[in-house]
């Protein structure tokens, strides 16, 4: 995969419950160049989640195009962890393998702290819990594509420090190209080569800022310093 | 309690057997007061029932209608489930079946089987298809309410992680029908069973029904009682050992926060 990914919405709108119609996203175009890392903020209702999902092909009812290879493999991690409730932990990441049977889960599965976890319904884990196994999910596919849909959210810091290790690691190890929406500033700024901005609904792209520096050698400092300059800068947009 | 009977369960099956003793006491006592001839005593249906079976003749009767009660029952279910589930994940079918579904649901059974020993005969195949068709409205409209529940958020799980449709069917669509298949069962065990043995009644020579009619000729309460507690006694146990233990299994998932 070395062709970017495209996406360009005219014109997307849901029915509303009572008949009329809800406009979600318009005139928004934006390109994933692959192998790279990109993060999308925005305000909450501006079309992150129903941008995904037309990139991802989930949804065909709208105006606009995609440019995706037919045969990506799509990691995705919705905004909730979607896992099926009637199947254990493992079976649930099995369930979306090519070959379950000879997959070895088990580096994943300890990396993500989830061992011990393997043999239990999602009913019984904690949101944060079921949000690991979401990702090992995504992981476990090697996907082509990483879409990430508010991933960390509901995880303490110091678990969440960790699966964004974990999701840099599998990133390099394989150039993903990966898409992370989030809220979180400095999580962008720890992930992403570029940050794309989006205003509020409908979405439409504020800025597009590359970070050049490589995420292992960006520290604390470096991360507030940006963080600092993005809040003065977009005031209202970045927190 | 005496015996010390601490589980829900066991508590229930003492109720049930006291309240069956009661029953069968107040019974005996209203046949020794008023001895009829449409009332017999329970001994007496003891005896009769105890003759059918070293006879042969109840497990041979039994043994028909619970063949023909299989088989309707698997082909209600297999072929109703497929068309609900059909009918509510597309609208296009939903509108070419949803008359037909009306019209078979508002048929009475009895006008089904007698069209169907007219048509096809007074076969084994009309007999068991004429069952199973009045069962199948039911099922339909249980397993389309099922279908048109499904989780929207799972199904684009599914297609995000391209699921080959039988996954998706296994892991994903059926797993969720489960307390519509149930539910449909267990009423269309109840279902099946009565329409058998109208069946049987007015067209086969075996089974139940059949003996049933030929007892009700003969105004031999005795043998008509023991027939029909029997047969209720053998769709009770299907419903403890195969419906129930079923469910169990497939709603280990749930949570149990009460
Ligand atoms: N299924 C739906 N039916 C009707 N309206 C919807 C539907 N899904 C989303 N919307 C509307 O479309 C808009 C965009 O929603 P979307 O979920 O894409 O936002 P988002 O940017 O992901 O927000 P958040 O950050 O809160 O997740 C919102 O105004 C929302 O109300
Ligand atoms: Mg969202």
């Amino acid at each position: 995969m070395s062709e970017p990914l495209e996406l360009h919405i005219a014109r997307k709108t849901y029915r509303g419950a009572e008949g009329g119609t809800v406009e979600a996203v318009r005139d928004l175009s934006l390109a994933f160049d692959s192998g790279r890392f990109t993060a999308l903020i925005g305000p909450s209702g501006c079309g992150k989640t129903t941008s995904l999902r037309i990139l991802a092909g989930l949804d065909h009812d709208f105006e606009g195009r995609v440019k995706l290879p037919a045969d990506t493999r799509i990691g995705f991690v919705f905004q909730e962890p979607r896992l099926l409730p009637w199947r254990t932990v493992i079976d649930n990441i099995r369930l979306v393998l090519d070959a379950p049977d000879t997959a070895d889960l088990t580096p994943l599965i300890d990396e993500l702290g989830l061992s011990g976890m393997e043999r239990k319904f999602p009913t019984e884990l904690s949101l944060g819990l079921a949000r690991r196994v979401a990702l090992a999910r995504a992981l476990a596919i090697a996907p082509d594509l990483l879409i990430l849909d508010e991933p960390f959210t509901s995880l303490d810091e110091t678990t969440a420090l960790r699966l964004r290790q974990m999701v840099l690691t599998a990133w390099k190890r394989r150039h993903t190209t990966a898409i992370l929406v989030t809220h979180n500033i400095r999580e962008a700024l720890q992930l992403a080569d570029r940050i794309i901005l989006l205003a509020p609904s409908p979405a439409r792209v504020v800025a597009d800022l590359g970070i050049g520096l490589p995420q292992e050698e960006r520290t604390e400092a470096f991360v507030e310093e940006m963080r600092t300059k993005m809040v003065r800068d977009w005031p209202g947009l970045v927190a | 309690m005496p015996m010390g009977v601490r589980s829900a369960a066991g508590r229930r099956t003492v109720t049930a057997g006291l309240s069956a003793v009661i029953l069968i006491g107040v019974w005996g006592l209203v046949a020794a007061i008023s001895p009829s001839r449409t009332l017999p005593a329970p001994w007496e249906v003891a005896t009769a029932l105890g003759d059918e079976i070293t006879s042969g003749r109840l497990p041979w009767h039994l043994f028909c209608t619970l063949s023909r009660v299989s088989a309707a029952f698997l082909l209600a279910m297999s072929l109703g489930s497929a068309i609900g589930i059909a009918m509510g994940r597309h609208r296009a079918v939903n509108e070419a079946l949803d008359l037909w579904l009306v019209v078979l649901l508002n048929l009475p059974a009895l006008v089904i089987i007698i069209m169907a020993y007219m048509w096809f005969g007074l076969t084994e195949a009309a007999a068991i298809g004429a069952v199973a068709l009045n069962k199948l409205p039911n099922v339909v409209v249980t397993l389309r309410e099922g279908a048109r529940a499904l989780d929207p958020d799972l199904d684009q799980m599914a297609r995000a992680f391209r699921l080959s449709w039988r996954k998706r069917m296994a892991h994903v669509v059926l797993p969720q029908l489960t307390p519509y298949f149930a539910a449909s069962a267990r009423s269309g065990l109840a279902l099946v069973w009565k329409i058998v043995l109208v069946v049987e009644l007015l067209g086969r020579s075996n089974g139940i029904g059949f003996q049933l009619n030929m007892f009700f000729q003969l105004f031999d309460m005795a043998s008509i009682l023991a027939y029909a507690i029997s047969f209720v006694a053998v769709m009770l146990a299907a419903e403890m050992l195969i419906l129930q233990p079923f469910e169990r299994r497939a709603n280990r998932w749930r949570v149990r926060t009460a």
